[in-house]
């Protein structure tokens, strides 16, 4: 049942106003996580004399990179109102697809942009099979986590295998001092930024995640924009494969398990909503330096990985949690 | 897959697709169908692997799906009261490996089973807490606890994510589902009595006819002075206590086990039985009677593909496809996502 | 305040079934129900009118307990009573009808006619063994005797028409007549055609000869000065005027809910 009773009264419009605004302000999910965020440096920083120094931020943007530019996809459709669970299963198969066609011998630029072509066409599975075949996004999605996870083993035959080549692992070099993930990672944050808020579907998107029956009043089509975004979410998906396999050096169907509950956790975080229509990159960037500044300090603080996976689990719970109270959530 | 229809996508589906809803419109025409699937299943099995009729590999078979009927009796009700709970293979975790390290410790069995089984109470609580008063989706809620659960199972086995094998310090009737009962494995026994026991629960009383009410117009349910939180919290209470069972069953069956001893698929396939079953996502429908069917179809699938030498991970893929037809079809019969 | 004095106001000796005094509720800064007092005889059909917005629903799910008053007493028999929760309500007798029906689409006709108050055996409780026999005898032998036609009490609501819905809704409230004095319905024919509202308008009238009081919130006046004893208006969240259905008009009425005053003249 509701909370009742705000005391009655002329004054209380403004105050509540006030109020209201000063709420949004310092509780404004950005601001709040900003200040968590500072905390928490704050916090590893006089436990660790390594914490604040420019290799480890390099390292924690390093791995940052990977998740917020997945993340940012994942944003995408949940702004949409839609909901992406394969991403890490994606993110193998791209890996190992853009791995197994290098060492075939396919040139490197040639199997890293056929690894992102996968990505594309994962995405668009994924929204073919939610519009077209009008499956909940959910399980859609659970079940291509599944599928994908399977391809990916069958690729591979099930098999892990190093890649020991230099120009592979890309993705380990520096430009200027900068880690090249980074690079990719403004990329994406300016494409998808501009994407989102200069372009007509971009704000459009918005309201057909919000309130999908009132576009299709106004005569949105729905469905292509879930179709595209699930696409350029695969996109991202396929970027942040490439990545990581020549992060990783290796061909590795295993490699992105879980990683749907890390990302997950930084973009509720950031203040995407589940129920659609809400959701930021820069919200999604700070969710996500967030979790990979919280992992790398636990690590290094000899904290088992285990409890980094109850941290996240509990920390996406409450991020959830907090973002629904004002309106009430779940019912 | 067909050809591509002009048509505007916003408008009702059409052609084949209101041919096939027609079809699958009569709820009861799922267990013709998952029927006609596991007579399917024999049959291509019996050819591709002369083994697989045996009664030895049938017993073995139903020994390996006792613990997916477990946690699918759980799961239905978890889903039918509107709530997915994707929690389970963790809880299951966690529940065997406190089973195990407290008969590692020297205690007795029963304790480790009473101990295994309550995790899973605590576990189920900790979601309906967070659903009923913190609002959050159980989707997300149940999300968060499959990390939580696994992480626990793993500082509670100490990290290896294997426990070691109970043999040697075997205290017997923690290990009893290692045995048979007149030759018949004596999960499968267990699973039986367990699923008929839902099957009642899920019928015959006020406990089952509450969940298809809260599962199907919670608001109503307010409405009309339903207890509706209190009932949505014991649902994933009950969810989580039969994801502990099963987590004690296969513990049990292992001779101890570890967090890493379930493997994170396993959801999937209880999913999967599940919404094959006929359990509408959305809550409020399904039957025992459909997820027990979904559960032999999948067992079935798993032994008979195994038996006739595919991988494991190949099985990712046959299920995961499985699921998108099953939904399909629900989709087909409801309406669909839109 | 109001110019029409309520008619029944102390002819009787016995006090009136349900008295609301000086009810208040807000929401936010909007004035929801604002001082209102009403009675409610026994045996009276009361109808509620006026615009949307002037609190009718409010001042129902009041006395249903789904929204708690921010001040004001309820009385029962003359006695104040405690109404916090749909329980309470429930429990005093007072059944409301939601302008939703609150039906459950997914159980048959017997189950939610009986919902939450389901005949069991065995154990105790939520783990009681389903009379579903009896469920289905009673509830069948429930809508013959108010003339409702159903095929089958084991049809699932949801393939009902919306009178059959209606009517389902309406039974359910009546169903367990020791403890039932008071029915509330919230616009009950606004969502049906013609027919079916004259089957329902019938249906209210059967119910009322049965020993039941009802409350009704209609925005048909002509339906509501033909079923109802007397009507009440309400405009933005106060209780405007009460009058004698048999001696008023479709203008009257009409006037009251526009200007809040008979005749057009100002009110205060």
């Amino acid at each position: 049942m509701t909370a009742t009773a705000t005391p009655p009264g002329a004054p209380l419009d403004s105050r509540a106003q006030a109020a209201a605004r000063a709420r949004r302000l310092l509780l404004g999910q950005h601001v709040l996580l900003l200040i968590a965020l500072i905390l928490l440096g704050t916090y590893f920083t006089s436990r660790l004399d390594f914490f604040l120094t420019s290799q480890n931020v390099l390292t924690i943007l390093r791995f940052s990179a990977v998740t917020f530019i997945v993340a940012t996809g994942f944003t995408l459709v949940l702004i949409g109102g839609g909901l992406d669970l394969s991403i890490g299963s994606g993110m193998a198969v791209v890996g190992v697809t853009a791995g197994k066609l290098f060492e075939a011998g396919v040139p490197l630029v040639l199997a890293f942009v056929l690894g992102v072509v996968v990505g594309v066409a994962i995405g668009f599975v994924n929204g073919f099979i939610v519009t077209r075949f009008r499956i909940n996004p959910l399980i859609a999605t659970l079940a291509m986590l599944f599928v994908l996870l399977g391809v990916a083993f069958i690729i591979t035959d099930g098999r892990s295998t190093q890649l020991r080549d230099d120009g592979f692992r890309f993705a380990r070099e520096n430009v200027g001092g900068v880690p090249v993930p980074v690079f990719f990672l403004i990329a994406v944050a300016v494409l998808s930024v501009v994407l989102l808020h200069t372009t007509k579907a971009g704000r459009h998107l918005f309201a057909v995640g919000g309130n999908p029956d009132a576009a299709r009043q106004a005569a949105m089509n729905v469905d292509r924009f879930r179709l595209g975004m699930y696409t350029v979410a695969g996109l991202y998906t396929g970027i942040a494969g490439v990545l990581l396999a020549s992060d990783l050096g290796a061909i590795a169907p295993n490699s992105a398990r879980n990683w749907e509950l890390y990302v997950a956790t930084a973009v509720f975080l950031g203040g995407a909503s589940l129920t659609g229509g809400r959701g930021s990159v820069v919200g999604t960037f700070i969710g996500v330096v967030f979790v990979s500044a919280l992992d790398n300090g636990l690590v290094q603080m000899a904290v088992r990985p285990q409890i980094v996976l109850i941290v996240v689990g509990a920390a996406m719970i409450l991020a959830v949690a907090f973002d629904q109270r004002p309106k009430g959530g779940f019912r | 897959m067909t050809a591509v229809v002009p048509e505007d996508p916003t408008t009702e589906m059409s052609g084949w697709p209101q041919r096939l809803r027609d079809l699958v419109f009569s709820g009861k025409l799922t267990w013709v169908t998952l029927g006609a699937v596991i007579v399917a299943e024999f049959v291509i099995f019996s050819i591709a692997a002369p083994r697989f009729l045996s009664t030895t590999n049938l017993l073995n078979t139903g020994r390996a799906t006792a613990v997916l009927m477990i946690v699918a009796t759980g799961a239905t009700f978890g889903l039918i009261s509107g709530a997915l709970d994707i929690s389970g293979a963790s809880v299951m975790a966690l529940s065997g490996t406190i089973g195990t390290q407290i008969v590692i410790a020297g205690y007795p069995a029963s304790l480790a089973i009473l101990a295994a089984i309550a995790s899973g109470f605590g576990a189920g609580l900790v979601n309906g807490f967070v659903v009923v008063k913190l609002r959050v989706n159980p989707l997300v809620a149940t999300l968060g606890m499959l990390g939580i659960a696994l992480g626990l199972a793993f500082i509670v086995d100490g990290g290896s994510g294997i426990a070691g094998n109970l043999r040697q310090t075997t205290d017997g009737a923690y290990g009893v589902m290692k045995n048979d009962l007149v030759g018949i494995p004596l999960p499968l026994v267990f699973a039986v009595l367990f699923a008929a026991a839902g099957w009642v629960l899920l019928a015959k009383t006020r406990f089952g006819l509450y969940a298809y009410a809260v599962g199907g117009n919670a608001s109503a349910g307010r409405s009309v002075a339903l207890p509706v939180d209190r009932l949505r919290m014991m649902y994933l209470v009950f969810s989580g206590a039969c994801a502990a069972t099963g987590g004690w069953v296969l513990s049990s069956t292992l001779g101890g086990s570890g967090a890493a001893s379930v493997p994170g698929t396993l959801i999937l396939t209880v999913v999967t039985a599940v919404i094959l079953g006929g359990v509408g996502l959305m809550g409020g429908t399904g039957t025992m009677g459909g997820t027990i069917l979904g559960v032999i179809v999948l067992g079935v699938l798993e032994n008979g593909m195994t038996l006739a030498g595919w991988p494991t991970f190949y099985q990712y893929v046959v299920e995961g496809l499985l699921l998108l037809l099953a939904v399909g079809l629900e989709a087909v019969r409801t309406g669909g996502y839109r | 305040m109001n110019e029409h004095a309520s008619p029944n106001g102390n002819g009787s000796s016995r006090a009136p079934l349900l008295q609301l005094r000086g009810i208040c509720r807000s929401f936010g800064h909007v004035r929801a129900v604002h001082e209102v007092d009403v009675d409610l005889q026994r045996n009276e059909i009361l109808g509620i009118v006026g615009d949307n917005g002037a609190g009718k629903s409010t001042l129902m799910k009041i006395i249903a307990g789904t929204v708690s008053p921010d001040s004001g007493r309820i009385l029962m028999n003359g006695e104040p009573v405690e109404i916090t929760t749909a329980q309470d309500s429930r429990r005093l007798g007072i059944e409301m009808i939601y302008q939703d029906l609150a039906l459950f689409d997914n159980l048959d006709v017997a189950a939610n006619v009986f919902i939450g108050r389901e005949p069991t055996r065995g154990l105790p409780s939520l783990l009681g063994f389903l009379e579903r026999r009896r469920m289905h005898r009673e509830a069948a032998a429930l809508l013959e005797r108010l003339n409702i036609m159903i095929g089958s009490t084991r049809l699932p609501v949801g393939v009902l028409s919306g009178g059959q819905r209606q009517m389902v809704a309406i039974a359910r409230a009546v169903a367990f007549e020791e403890n039932n004095h008071i029915l509330l319905m919230d616009e009950p024919s606004a969502a049906l055609g013609a027919t079916e509202s004259a089957t329902v308008t019938e249906l209210i009238r059967d119910i009322r000869g049965d020993g039941l009081s009802i409350m009704i919130i209609s925005h048909r006046i002509p339906e509501v000065l033909d079923l109802a004893d007397r009507v009440m208006v309400m405009k933005r969240g106060e209780h405007v005027a009460t009058l004698d259905a048999r001696s008023t008009s479709v203008e009257e009425c009409v006037n009251l809910i526009v200007a809040g005053a008979p005749a057009a003249t100002g009110q205060a």
